[in-house]
């Protein structure tokens, strides 16, 4: 589980934004409650992610 | 009795449990004095801040939610030597980490510190063995077998930095095993003497996403050493990984360059910048929440008649 996320994480890192081709990839890979997890932090834009929920 | 009606409650009670513990016990004054101040500090009972986490109350509500423990005096005096407890290993880290930024540091210096924290261990294991249910040979091998793998944990930490070799994430999870979640299966059972799956596991994924917080905050903060002391935390971990894999280790050389005894704050913020970029920190911080669900998810699933108090931890939580 935690490798195909962070291969998921390296290509959205790389590419700079969460598109389609990195959603395909998400969805085809990872599981539903790590999916959920993702796209939650990513909602807003890999440029604007940030650690508030920490 | 049961404590559910406020939010504050349980913290108003054990801050007044405390106080009188305190100047009950024999305790110096001056000792006295400092543990009451030190547990102003963030995360402990007696910090104003409304929603922050905070181990002595998480450990009321473990207690409420599986604990057969009906006496309110005896659960919060559970607690409070949970809060106790976490304090001495708070000044120990903190002495061990060099941190001299910080409150132990500033307010009582290494030496006072020391004797202080031999003092907590002392009165929070006092206060475990008076007020828990499990019978006291139980609970002493519970706490010293948890402590002790706590300890184990902590001394292995001291070396797990970015060397030679280079720890591996696996590596990393054994550590964090030890020295966090030995602290939370401590917690578990002090209610609960036998072994029991779902705790465990409970155990596990909080003290997991409770580490990975602290490590993605200390990575990214000047307050913290983790960074320039080369602390094999699992955001460098994940950055060191891509580097070597992308660009022959650029971020290797860089942090070989990082020496304690100068100033790099440039240095410090070139490779914050870069692990930033590189996708660990965010793969840390979904690590941690995901984590953090899959606790929820059992205290949900497996306790549905204890709705309240799964509520009041799962705030804690969050």
């Amino acid at each position: 589980m935690k490798q195909k996320l962070w291969d998921v994480i390296k290509l959205i890192s790389e590419r700079k934004e969460f598109g389609e081709k990195e959603m395909a990839l998400a969805y085809e890979t990872l599981d539903p409650d790590v999916l959920s997890v993702l796209q939650d932090h990513f909602k807003k834009g890999v440029s604007m992610r940030s650690e508030k929920w920490l | 009795m049961a404590i559910i009606g406020t939010e504050d409650s349980a913290r108003n009670y054990l801050r007044q449990f405390i106080l009188n513990y305190l100047s009950g016990s024999g305790l110096n004054p001056e000792m006295q004095y400092f543990t009451i101040k030190l547990l102003h500090g963030k995360g402990k009972i007696y910090n104003e801040a409304e929603d922050h986490f905070n181990w002595g109350e998480f450990s009321f509500y473990i207690g409420q939610f599986i604990g057969h423990e009906k006496n309110l005096v005896n659960q919060i005096g559970i607690a409070a030597g949970v809060e106790l407890l976490l304090l001495a290993s708070d000044i120990i880290d903190d002495l061990a980490d060099g941190d001299r930024k910080g409150d132990i540091h500033k307010i009582l210096g290494q030496s006072k510190a020391l004797i202080l924290s031999n003092a907590l261990l002392t009165e929070s294991v006092s206060l475990l063995l008076t007020h828990s249910s499990v019978p006291p040979g139980k609970q002493l091998l519970n706490v010293i077998n948890n402590l002790r793998n706590a300890c184990n944990g902590q001394w292995s930490d001291l070396s797990f930095i970015i060397g030679e070799t280079i720890p591996t994430e696996e590596d990393y999870f054994r550590l964090i095993d030890q020295k966090s979640v030995s602290f939370v299966r401590l917690i578990f059972r002090l209610y609960q003497a036998n072994q029991d799956p779902i705790l465990e596991e409970l155990a596990t994924y909080i003290g997991f996403s409770g580490q990975l917080q602290n490590d993605v905050k200390d990575i990214l903060s000047d307050e913290s050493n983790d960074l320039i002391y080369k602390k094999a935390t699992l955001p460098l971990i994940k950055a060191i990984e891509y580097s070597v894999e992308k660009d022959q280790g650029w971020l290797l050389r860089k942090i070989k360059k990082l020496d304690p005894d100068l100033a790099n704050q440039k240095l410090l913020d070139e490779i914050r910048s870069y692990i930033r970029s590189t996708g660990a920190i965010d793969y840390c911080i979904v690590l941690a929440k995901l984590y953090n669900n899959r606790a929820k998810q059992i205290l949900t699933q497996n306790f549905p008649f204890k709705r309240e108090y799964v509520e009041k931890i799962v705030n804690q939580l969050d």
